[in-house]
């Protein structure tokens, strides 16, 4: 339904064009930009790559150089795959530990629900460097956790717990934990009582009732929440620097030391390309799910 | 009726939110230990508040994060309603989708690859028209300001989604022009929504430190960065206290927004007889 | 020069929604100070047709003129129109006088002037009182009444009421109705209503336009549309009613299941459906003396309170519906044979159905 139409078209296409040309060249433009110096050479220079167009012989100076060095270099296979599998499985141990707080949450009392929820979000208002930081001083060889076990002769000798693959799991179920309870809370409120109660009127026992009503009921929820810890993990760049070791392998990390310590433009780029790549389906199934969220169905 | 979490299921939320918080308390709690070593206990002492008040690097950069913030902030809710408006009120146009995906993309790119080709645009920019000639705060707020506004845009169009329109069409029926009925009607009735939008950006913009890493330059640190550096080498008791000062700041504002949540829901409780009549 | 006979004249109006015609070729004029109702079904367009009114919907092609002005192309801020929103539209953040004083200040009245009519709205609704609350502190009831104050501030040449009694109950419903009806009486502003209620419609409305599918059927009082319907639609929808089909003689008189039973308008010769309304069929519990009446057996009673709904078996019809008076008449019990007639003016021979 649309009323006739305003009397000030151009204002029609000012909401319209300010945010579409502002994030067309500040969001959209710069990806072709690293499309394009992934395609260039590096150079001793300032900025560290051939110009963009050639002056000498060949009009468009392009050479796929840089992703035949990424597929051909086992540092980078390994990263993206270390990527994906450290992501993949604090993805899970979030689900596994967001799911009951999610539940008890959604079945509490409403004014607990304010409660808890408020509970859930108030450590992501605060800093995320804060708090993997915060594991730092719990981890390390003289952390919270060595001392109190050396000192009621647990152990004798420090666990070296930081600076490990183990400390970056810890760091991304920690930070990312909110972003996966909050859209499981969201589907589980969702689902009426009765429906359980009918259920289990209907002969269903408790675990009959959780997989056949409520997981199926709670697959958006569980979906978003997925997604949205699982994307960011696979970029991450705070966690494995500060939490994990010199043999920790993401791609985050790894971009930024081409990118800060190496001078490699092009080649930082090229990693850039890949991960956008890998990425892909995931933004477009969060792209949809968010597409209906806004009523842009309609 | 609504059943009660089971002891069980209770248990395990006690757990999940103990995990939660612990690491914050133990930051709060080593920001009072006079010694250097974290976790040698050498007495209650704020001396780490008082180098903390007094280094200057800190200082400057929380102020040039501050700055930032609220600028970056400021702006992100301007673009972020007028797209969540595209997107949600002025029904079907040409591009429709491709804005409704380059708002929500920024959403789920990695910070490293948001960071890295901002700073690329930035070089190619300054190389073919001369702007921006150096990188600093402005760079960073323009970063800022990209990201935070797909943020801010999901707030915004999740209230415009359920905005009743004939507030909108009363106003104009009631002679308001469409620019009147929008800022006497509809700014207002979502106003909400615009203040939380704001308050994502300024904590996303604040918090920072991949991004304004890639875009920032010389003289505009902001203080993650600062943060991070010292940090990146072991744990220092001066950000333990700027961790509790935060951490205290977020609490207060948490208790804030519990005690208006929870006057508002007193104050509507005894009309909810006449909330059935309305939409 | 306006072709325009009425205070608001439509005139071929038309609205299209993807090709399929939401209000089509509506012609009507609507006199100054009369109130009129919109009354169909939904999704007949009645709605769509009041928002064309207020501009809040565009017009495919006719006009529309108001006391005399052409009202096409104007946006809905720059006609004399208001309009009572169905759920009062109430704006939530401002306060019951400033909801009354938001029309005025578009208007750029201020001050003690806008004061003066914002007190004089609240007291023509009896809202003074609650004059600084919020929307959401108040009853349903009292939510219309400020919607009603906020429409009527700005003194529109013509109110628009859209379902105005939709959002309240039953109870409440009735009592408003009459309030309503006092205060648009009082005032003798030009009113039209929209309702799918026709008991509403028929005790709120001067006239009444029936809609079907986008068209206007018929207009009248509600006496003419509820005793003289047109059509079959028109007779359903105004209330319960008999339709008996047979072949109408030269006599105005129509042959049902062998009888020759008085009819009105009907063309001699041809098949016509006549309607009867139940509590306008006479009940004889012995043949009347004129033999031409319907002999049937009572096959089931309805008792509701003040009257009671008779179903009548007749060989060869479908089953008659009769209202008879609750305590004046005694209900003959079910089996008994009955005889059933009815006077000429109360057998309406309807138009065939486009």
């Amino acid at each position: 339904m649309t009323g006739p139409r305003a009397r000030w078209p151009w204002g029609r296409w000012l909401v319209i064009g300010i945010p579409a040309v502002w994030l067309t060249l500040f969001f959209l433009l710069p990806f072709g930009i690293v499309l394009k110096i992934s395609l260039s050479e590096a150079a001793v220079a300032i900025p560290p790559f051939q110009p963009w167009f050639g002056m000498e012989d060949r009009w468009l100076n392009a050479t796929l150089a840089n992703f035949r060095f990424l597929l051909t270099d086992n540092l980078y296979v390994a990263a993206y795959l270390s990527s994906l599998k450290i992501a993949a499985i604090s993805t899970v141990v979030c689900l596994l530990l967001g799911f009951p707080l999610a539940l008890g949450i959604a079945r509490a009392s409403p004014q607990w629900q304010a409660v808890l929820l408020l509970l859930v979000i108030v450590p992501s208002w605060t800093s995320f460097l804060i708090r993997v930081y915060a594991w730092m001083g719990i981890l390390g060889n003289t952390g919270v956790i060595n001392t109190l076990m050396l000192g009621l002769g647990l152990i004798d000798r420090p666990l070296v717990m930081l600076r490990t693959d183990f400390a970056v799991y810890v760091g991304i179920v920690y930070a990312y934990l909110p972003f996966m309870v909050l859209p499981l809370y969201a589907t589980l409120v969702r689902i009426e009582p009765a429906l359980l109660e009918a259920a289990a009127d209907l002969g269903a026992g408790p675990a009959t009732v959780f997989l056949r009503i409520v997981l199926p009921l709670a697959a958006g929820g569980i979906l978003a929440g997925c997604m949205l810890v699982f994307v960011p993990a696979l970029g991450e760049f705070v966690i494995p620097e500060l939490l994990g070791g010199a043999d920790t392998l993401m791609i985050g990390k790894v971009l930024w030391q081409e990118f800060f310590n190496n001078r490699a433009w092009p080649l930082a780029s090229a990693v850039a390309v890949v991960l956008l790549a890998l990425l892909l389906a995931p933004l477009w199934l969060f792209h949809h799910q968010q597409a209906r969220s806004m009523g842009m169905g309609r | 009726m609504i059943r009660g979490p089971s002891p069980a299921l209770r248990a395990a939320m006690v757990a999940v939110l103990v995990f939660l918080y612990a690491p914050m308390l133990l930051l709060v709690i080593y920001s009072f230990n006079d010694s250097r070593l974290v976790t040698v206990w050498a007495g209650f002492s704020t001396r780490w508040y008082g180098e903390l008040f007094r280094d200057q690097q800190m200082m400057s950069a929380l102020w040039v994060s501050l700055r930032v913030a609220v600028m970056a902030a400021s702006a992100a809710v301007v673009l972020g309603t007028l797209a969540a408006i595209a997107l949600t009120r002025l029904g079907a146009f040409r591009g429709r989708s491709v804005l409704g995906m380059l708002v929500t993309a920024p959403l789920l790119i990695p910070e490293v690859i948001t960071g890295l080709s901002l700073l690329l645009l930035f070089v190619a920019m300054g190389q073919l028209v001369g702007w921006p000639a150096e990188r600093g705060m402005l760079t960073v707020w323009i970063a800022h300001v990209t990201f935070a506004t797909a943020f801010v845009t999901v707030v915004v169009a999740a209230r415009l989604a359920q905005f009743d329109r004939a507030l909108y069409e009363a106003a104009l029926d009631l002679g308001a022009t469409p620019f009147k009925a929008f800022t006497q009607v509809v700014l207002p009735v979502i106003a909400p929504a615009l203040v939380a939008g704001w308050l994502l950006a300024f904590t996303l913009s604040l918090d920072d430190l991949v991004i304004a890493s890639f875009t920032s330059g010389p003289g505009a640190t902001t203080l993650p960065m600062v943060v991070f550096s010292s940090v990146r080498l072991g744990v220092s008791p001066k950000v333990n206290a700027l961790a509790t000062l935060l951490i205290a700041f977020v609490l207060l504002a948490a208790l804030v927004s519990w005690w208006l949540l929870r006057r508002r829901s007193v104050a509507s409780a005894p009309s909810s007889a006449g909330d059935m009549s309305r939409r | 020069m306006s072709p325009a006979q009425g205070f608001l004249s439509l005139r071929a109006l038309e609205r299209r929604f993807a090709g399929v015609a939401a209000v089509a070729a509506v012609d009507l004029d609507i006199h100054r100070s009369e109130v009129f109702a919109l009354l169909g079904p939904s999704g007949c367009g009645k709605s769509t047709l009041l928002r064309m009114l207020a501009g809040l919907e565009g017009v495919d092609a006719g006009s529309i003129w108001l006391d005399g002005e052409l009202l096409d192309g104007r946006p809905a801020h720059a006609r004399p129109v208001n309009m009572m929103f169905q759920a009062y539209a109430l704006f939530p953040h401002l306060s019951v006088a400033e909801n009354v004083a938001f029309g005025l200040r578009q208007m750029g009245m201020k001050g003690a002037r806008a004061r003066s009519r914002v007190q004089e709205m609240l007291e023509l609704v009896r809202m003074s009182e609650h004059a600084a609350r919020r929307p959401h502190q108040l009853s349903g009831g009292q939510q219309q009444r400020v919607a009603l104050a906020r429409s009527l501030a700005r003194a529109p040449k013509l109110l628009l009421l859209d379902e105005p009694m939709a959002a309240l109950d039953r109870q409440l419903r009735v009592q408003m109705q009459r309030e309503l009806r006092e205060i648009l009486r009082a005032i003798e502003i030009t009113c039209v209503l929209v309702t799918h209620d026709r008991d509403e419609a028929m005790t709120m409305a001067d006239r009444i336009g029936l809609m079907q599918r986008g068209r206007l059927v018929q207009v009248g009082t509600p006496e003419e549309v509820y005793d003289r319907p047109r059509t079959r639609f028109a007779a359903e929808f105004l209330g319960q009613v008999n339709l008996l089909q047979g072949v109408a003689d030269a006599a105005e008189r129509i042959c049902v299941a062998g009888r020759l039973l008085p009819t009105r308008g009907a063309a001699a010769g041809t098949l016509t459906t006549i309607a009867v309304r139940p509590e306008d069929i006479d009940l004889h519990l012995s043949s009347p003396t004129h033999g031409q009446a319907l002999e049937g057996t009572v096959s089931g009673v309805d008792y509701m309170g003040a009257h009671r709904v008779l179903e009548v078996a007749v060989a060869g019809l479908a089953p008659l519906a009769v209202i008879i008076g609750g305590s004046a008449q005694k209900s003959p019990p079910v089996g008994t044979r009955v005889w059933l007639d009815w006077c000429a003016e109360d057998a309406v021979a309807l138009d065939p159905e486009a």
